[in-house]
C-alpha cells in the first residue's frame, strides 16, 4: 500500500493535470531571474522544511538542480524551459486539488509575484549555479613571554611560549552539481604539534566518506608536588615532559531512505612521549625516615588500531541497532624510581635508580545489539545485549642502577615475560519509556551483568627466585532504575527516581615466591555481597516566566559485606593473607541542590545555586595476628572517613547597557574530609576551599567592531594537614588569566582580532617553584571567501 | 569547629566580595556604555544565540526530529520539560540548548543551529560549576577544544553505553575506557576501587590536584583502607602497621603503591 499510494496519486494527478486551467497561472517575469538572490531564499522559506535532506516528503529533495528537476514519488517536478507544464508551478499556484504547496500551516505560501519569479526562472532554463564554495581561513600569530616556570604555564594553559605562527582554523565547504556536500577542515600550529586535516564528502540520502589526521601535544609539570620546607632545586627535571598524541581515521556510511544505515570506521591512534609522574626517594631526617616526592617521567609509546561497525535498520516501528568494535593495541612504558640515601644537594646524582620497564599487547572486542520498538506513540520499549572480551599479554623487567658508581653493574630486579590477563563480560537490559499523558513521564529498566576476569604471571623475583601469581574475579550484578516526572501541577515539575543494585563477586588471589630463605606468599578468597540504594527527588517551580526555582535531594547508601573463606600465608597460618582485612564497608551520603533563576528583566538574568555533598565512610575490620609483636588483634568498626563540601555558584548574563553584553560566574567550594577516628595518629583532615571567577564582557562599538574582555581566576587554599616533620600536603595557589582584545570587521570578508593576555600563577605551597607571569600578544585574521 | 570556621569564612566572603564584584562589573559596564547610544546587534556572539533567528517551539523541531523528541522525556534533561508553548522554548525545550531554530527550520542546514557537540559553551551556560572545574589547573581539555561534553555524555539519553537515563542504561566507566586503556585494562592484581568507578577517586572535569584527584593526600585512600583494630592506637592497612608511613607521602607516590590502578606483578601494587 505504501508503494501503491504515490502511484495512485501520481496517476490521478497526472490525469487531472491534463485538465488544468493554465490560464489561471500568473505570467512569468521577463527579466533575468537570479537563482541565488531571488529563488533560493523562496525555496528555503517555503519548501525546504519538507523537501530538504532530512526526511523529504514524497521523497522529493530540492537540494540540487538535478534532484529538484527529477522530482520524487510523484514524478518530474520541474520541466526546464517550460514553467507552464511544470507540476511544481501548478502546486504552488494552487491549481491541483489537495496538492497545495506548501500545505497550509507548514510554511508561508508564495504570492503571485513570487510565483511569477519561479516561472521566469524555469522558463530561463532553471539555472542553478553550483552551491557557492565557502572558504574560511584564520591565520594566527602569537608571542608569549614567560617569567617563571614555563612548564607549569604550558601544563595549565596548553600553549607554548615564544613565537608561534600558524593556521588556527581552515574550513572549506561546498556543494557539487550532483548535490554532494564537500567539507575540508584544517588547523596547523606547529609549535604545539597541533595539526588537523579532515575531508568529508556527503551525498544526502546516500551516505558519506571521511578521512583525517589529527595530532596535538600535552604538557606536564617538571617538578615534584609537595615540598614545603624542602630545597626545591634538586627536585626539578629541568625539562618539560610532553607527550604527542596522533590519530588517523577513515570512515564511511550508507543511508537508505532514513530506514537503515551502516557506518564503518577505522582509527589508528598513537601516543609517544613522556608523562610527568611523581616518584619517590628516601630522605632520612632526624629520627625517622620520611620520603620526598620527586619529579619523574613515564616514557610511553602506545599504538592502537580500532575498527568499528555500526548498523541499524527500521522495520515499521521497530529499530534494530548493532555496534561492533575491535581494538588491537600495544603499549610500553619505562619509568624510574630514584632514591637518595641522604638529603640531596643541588647537582647530586641519585644513589640509585630503579628502572621499571612494562610492556603490554592486547585485543579487545565488544558488540552491542539493541532492539527498540514504539508500541504506541506514548510507549517505547528497548532490549539490549552487550558483550565485551579482552585478552592481554605482557612483560615486566626491573633493573636498579647506581649513577654515583658507574663501575657497578646494574642489579636485576623482578622480571616476567609471561603475563596473561583475560576478561569476558555480558550485559543484558530491558528498558521502557511511557508517556501515557503529556504531563507524566515514566522511564525504567533492568540491567544484568556477568563478568569473569583472570590473570596469571610467572617469572623471577630479584632475578633468581621463581615466582608465580594468579587471580580470578567472577562478578554478577543486577540493577534496576526507575524515574518519574510529573508536570500536571500548575507551574511545577516534580521528579523522583530510584536506583537499586545488587552485586556478588568471588575474588581469588595467590602469590608464591620460592626465595633463598624459603617460600613466601599468600592465598585468599573473598566473597563480596554488595547492595546499592540511591533515591532522588526534585522539583522545578515557575510561578511565572520570570522565576524559576529548582531543588533536589539525592540519597545514596552503598554497603558491601566480605567473607574470606581462604586467608592464609604459605605456612597455612590462618588470617595472615595480605589484603583480607575488611568485613564490611559502607558509604552513605546525600546531596542537596537548590537553585534560583530570575528572568524578570530580560537584560539581566541572574542565577544562584547551592549544592552540598556529604558522605560518611564506615569500615569493619577482621581479627588478625600481628606479625610484628605476634599479638592477636581483634577487629573493630570505625568511621573511616567523612567528606563534606559546599558548592556555591552565582552567575548572570547581562545586556543592561545598549552596547555591552556581559556574563559572570562566581563559585565557591569548601571541602572537609578526614579520617575521623584516626586524626591523632595518622593524617590531619584535608580541608580547604577554592574560589572561582569567570567573566566575559563584549562592548560593541559598532556593527563592525567590538571589544572583548575575559578574566578567569581561582584561588585554592588547603591547609597543611600533616604532622610535624612529615611531608606537607597543603596547597596555596592563585591563578589569573586575563585577556582583552578588539575585533574589527575589515571590509565584508574579514575579521581582525588583536588580543593581549596576562597570566599569573602564584603557588607558595610549592616553594614558589610553579610560579609564573606571562604576557601574550595574539593576532588572528579570519577571512571568509565565497 | 573547622566546619564552623569555614561557614564563617564563607559568609564573610560572600558578604564582602560579592557586592564588590557586582558593583565593579556594573561600573565598568556603565563607563563603557556611556560613550554611545546606537545599539546594533553584533555578529560576534557566543552560543546559543543565533543572529536573526527566533524561537519556534518544540513542535517545530519534532516535525523532523520525531524519534529524538519522543525519547527525550526519559532523559536527564527531559525533567526540565514544561510544555510545548512557545514561551518555554528558550528555557525548557530543544532550543534552550540548540538556540532559536527559525533559520534552521527554513534551511534545514546544520550551520543555522547550535550544535553543543561542537560548542561546549552551550552546555556550560547552565552547568556553571562544571565550567569552574574545567578552569582548574588539571582538567580535561574541553575549553581548549580537544574534547566536547558529548564525548562522555549523551544529553538526549538514548545510547545504551553512555551515562544517561531513559532508554539507555550504562556500562560503568565505558566512556573512560575509550581513552584510558592503560588504567582500565584488567590486571593480574586489580585495585578493587576500579570496580567502584573512576569517579570514586577522580573528578573528570577538573581539580586543583594532579591527576584530577578529588583529594591530594592519603585521606582519599583511608576511606576504604583504614584498618584500626580494637584497642589499638595504630593504623594498619593490609595487616601492616602504616602509622609512620602515612607521614611519608601519599600512598601512590611514596614508592609503595605506584601502580595504583592495578599491577601485573605486585599484589601490593608496587609497580
Amino acid at each position: 500500500m505504501r508503494i501503491l499510494l504515490p502511484i495512485l496519486i501520481c496517476i490521478t494527478t497526472g490525469f487531472s493535470q491534463e485538465n488544468l486551467d493554465v490560464n489561471q497561472l500568473v505570467r512569468p517575469v521577463e527579466r533575468h531571474v537570479d537563482f541565488v538572490t531571488e529563488i533560493e531564499p523562496l525555496f528555503n522559506r517555503s519548501c525546504m522544511k519538507c523537501h530538504g535532506d532530512k526526511n523529504p516528503k514524497s521523497n522529493y529533495r530540492m537540494t540540487s538542480r538535478k534532484l529538484a528537476l527529477e522530482g520524487g514519488e510523484l514524478g518530474v517536478a520541474i520541466i526546464s524551459g517550460n514553467s507552464e507544464k511544470s507540476p511544481l508551478v501548478h502546486y504552488i499556484s494552487h491549481l491541483v486539488e489537495d496538492m497545495d504547496m506548501p500545505p497550509e500551516g507548514k510554511a508561508p505560501t508564495l504570492n503571485q509575484k513570487e510565483v511569477a519569479l519561479v516561472r521566469g526562472w524555469i522558463d530561463q532554463g532553471a539555472v542553478w549555479p553550483n552551491h557557492k564554495t565557502k572558504i574560511m581561513i584564520a591565520p594566527l600569530i602569537r608571542w608569549i613571554e614567560i617569567d617563571g616556570n614555563s612548564a607549569a604555564f604550558k601544563q595549565h594553559w596548553g600553549i607554548t611560549d615564544g613565537f608561534t605562527a600558524g593556521i588556527e582554523k581552515l574550513a572549506v565547504t561546498g556543494k557539487t552539481s550532483s548535490g554532494s556536500l564537500v567539507e575540508l577542515n584544517g588547523r596547523y600550529i606547529d609549535s604545539e604539534k597541533d595539526h588537523l586535516t579532515q575531508l568529508r564528502i556527503e551525498k544526502p540520502g546516500l551516505g558519506y566518506i571521511e578521512t583525517g589526521y589529527e595530532s596535538w601535544r600535552e604538557f606536564g609539570l617538571a617538578n615534584g608536588g609537595f615540598m614545603v620546607g624542602a630545597k626545591s632545586t634538586p627536585f626539578s627535571l629541568n625539562k618539560s615532559p610532553q607527550v604527542d598524541l596522533k590519530r588517523f581515521w577513515f570512515s564511511g556510511g550508507l543511508l537508505k531512505k532514513d530506514s537503515s544505515g551502516l557506518n564503518f570506521s577505522y582509527d589508528r591512534l598513537w601516543r609517544d612521549g613522556q608523562l610527568a609522574t611523581q616518584q619517590w626517594g628516601t630522605v632520612p631526617l632526624a629520627d625517622f625516615e620520611t620520603r620526598a616526592i620527586y619529579p619523574s617521567v613515564n616514557s610511553v609509546e602506545d599504538a592502537l588500531h580500532r575498527i568499528s561497525l555500526d548498523a541499524w535498520h527500521e522495520i515499521g516501528e521497530t529499530k534494530i541497532e548493532d555496534s561492533l568494535s575491535i581494538e588491537i593495541g600495544d603499549s610500553s612504558s619505562i619509568r624510574n624510581h630514584v632514591d637518595y640515601f641522604n638529603f640531596p644537594e643541588e647537582g647530586n646524582l641519585p644513589d640509585y635508580i630503579s628502572q621499571i620497564d612494562n610492556s603490554q599487547d592486547f585485543k579487545r572486542g565488544a558488540n552491542s545489539l539493541r532492539f527498540t520498538r514504539r508500541l504506541r506513540d506514548w510507549w517505547h520499549v528497548s532490549l539490549g545485549h552487550h558483550f565485551a572480551k579482552f585478552d592481554g599479554g605482557g612483560s615486566l623487567n626491573v633493573i636498579s642502577m647506581f649513577p654515583n658508581n658507574p663501575g657497578e653493574a646494574p642489579w636485576q630486579g623482578d622480571r616476567s615475560n609471561s603475563i596473561r590477563t583475560k576478561q569476558r563480560s555480558h550485559f543484558i537490559n530491558a528498558t521502557t519509556l511511557i508517556n501515557p499523558v503529556k504531563s507524566l513521564s515514566f522511564s525504567g529498566g533492568v540491567q544484568g551483568e556477568s563478568s569473569r576476569q583472570q590473570g596469571i604471571a610467572s617469572g623471577l623475583s630479584l632475578g633468581t627466585s621463581p615466582l608465580r601469581f594468579a587471580s580470578g574475579l567472577d562478578t554478577s550484578s543486577i540493577e534496576a532504575n526507575v524515574h518519574i516526572s510529573y508536570s500536571g501541577i500548575k507551574n511545577t515539575v516534580l521528579t523522583a527516581g530510584t536506583r537499586l543494585r545488587s552485586e556478588q563477586s568471588d575474588h581469588r588471589e595467590e602469590s608464591h615466591i620460592d626465595n633463598d630463605w624459603g617460600a613466601d606468599g599468600f592465598m585468599r578468597e573473598t566473597d563480596e555481597n554488595g547492595r546499592l540504594v540511591q533515591n532522588r527527588f526534585g522539583f522545578i517551580w515557575s510561578p511565572n516566566i520570570k522565576w524559576l526555582f529548582r531543588g533536589g535531594y539525592r540519597w545514596r547508601n552503598s554497603e558491601s559485606r566480605f567473607k574470606h573463606p581462604i586467608d592464609v600465608d604459605l605456612f597455612n597460618k590462618q588470617n595472615s593473607g595480605y589484603p583480607a582485612f575488611i568485613n564490611f564497608r559502607q558509604d552513605r551520603g546525600d546531596v542537596v541542590d537548590l537553585g534560583l533563576t530570575w528572568r524578570g528583566y530580560s537584560k539581566w538574568i541572574p542565577s544562584l545555586r547551592w549544592e552540598q555533598y556529604s558522605t560518611d565512610y564506615k569500615l569493619s575490620t577482621s581479627n588478625f595476628d600481628d606479625a610484628r609483636d605476634e599479638l592477636s588483634r581483634s577487629g573493630d568498626r570505625l568511621l573511616s572517613g567523612k567528606h563534606k563540601s559546599d558548592v556555591f555558584s552565582f552567575s548572570y548574563k547581562s545586556s543592561l547597557f545598549p552596547k555591552v553584553v556581559m556574563s559572570t560566574s562566581l563559585g565557591y567550594t569548601d571541602t572537609w574530609s578526614g579520617t575521623i577516628e584516626n586524626k591523632q595518629i595518622g593524617l590531619q583532615p584535608y580541608a580547604g576551599d577554592v574560589w572561582f571567577y569567570v567573566d566575559q564582557l563584549n562592548y560593541i562599538i559598532n556593527p563592525d567592531t567590538d571589544i572583548t574582555l575575559s578574566w578567569s581566576y581561582h584561588h585554592a587554599s588547603y591547609e597543611n594537614p600533616n604532622l610535624p616533620q612529615a611531608i606537607a600536603y597543603g596547597l596555596e595557589a592563585e591563578r589569573h588569566g586575563v585577556k582583552c582584545g578588539v575585533r574589527h570587521r575589515v571590509g565584508q570578508k574579514a575579521v581582525l582580532n588583536l588580543e593581549y593576555g596576562w597570566f599569573s600563577n602564584n603557588e607558595p605551597s610549592s616553594n614558589s617553584i610553579n610560579n609564573y607571569k606571562a604576557h601574550m600578544i595574539l593576532a588572528t585574521l579570519r577571512v571568509d571567501l565565497d | 569547629m573547622k566546619a564552623c570556621d569555614h561557614r564563617l569564612r564563607l559568609v564573610m566572603a560572600w558578604v564582602l566580595n560579592l557586592p564588590a564584584l557586582l558593583c565593579l562589573s556594573l561600573l565598568c559596564a556603565i563607563l563603557i556604555s556611556c560613550t554611545t547610544t546606537n545599539y546594533s546587534p553584533s555578529t560576534l556572539v557566543s552560543p546559543p544565540e543565533i543572529i536573526g533567528a527566533t524561537f519556534v517551539g518544540n513542535k517545530a523541531c519534532a516535525d523532523c526530529h520525531d524519534k529524538l523528541n519522543s525519547e527525550f522525556h526519559g532523559s536527564p534533561h527531559g525533567r526540565f520539560y514544561r510544555s510545548d508553548e512557545l514561551q518555554w522554548a528558550s528555557l525548557a525545550g530543544c532550543e534552550s540548548c540548540h538556540g532559536p531554530g527559525s533559520k534552521h527550520v527554513k534551511s534545514g542546514l546544520a550551520i543555522d543551529i547550535v550544535n553543543p557537540k561542537k560548542e561546549p559553551q552551550a552546555c556550560l551556560k547552565c552547568h556553571v560549576s562544571t565550567h569552574r572545574e574545567f578552569s582548574l589547573p588539571h582538567h580535561h581539555r574541553v575549553l581548549e577544544g580537544r574534547m566536547t561534553c558529548t564525548d562522555c555524555h549523551e544529553p538526549h539519553g538514548q545510547n545504551i553505553h553512555q551515562i544517561s537515563g531513559g532508554l539507555g542504561m550504562q556500562s560503568r566507566d565505558a566512556v573512560c575506557v575509550r581513552c584510558h586503556k592503560e588504567q582500565t585494562s584488567p590486571h593480574v592484581f586489580q585495585h578493587e576501587a576500579m570496580r567502584e568507578g573512576c569517579t570514586t577517586c577522580h573528578n573528570p572535569h577538573g581539580s586543583v590536584n594532579r591527576g584530577m584527584l578529588v583529594q591530594r593526600d592519603a585521606n582519599l585512600c583511608l576511606r576504604c583502607h583504614a584498618q584500626i583494630q580494637n584497642g589499638s592506637d595504630r593504623v594498619y592497612i593490609g595487616k601492616m602497621d602504616h602509622t609512620g608511613l602515612l607521614r611519608s607521602g601519599t600512598c601512590w607516590s611514596s614508592g609503595c603503591h605506584s601502580s595504583v590502578h592495578g599491577s601485573n606483578f605486585s599484589p601490593r601494587l608496587l609497580y
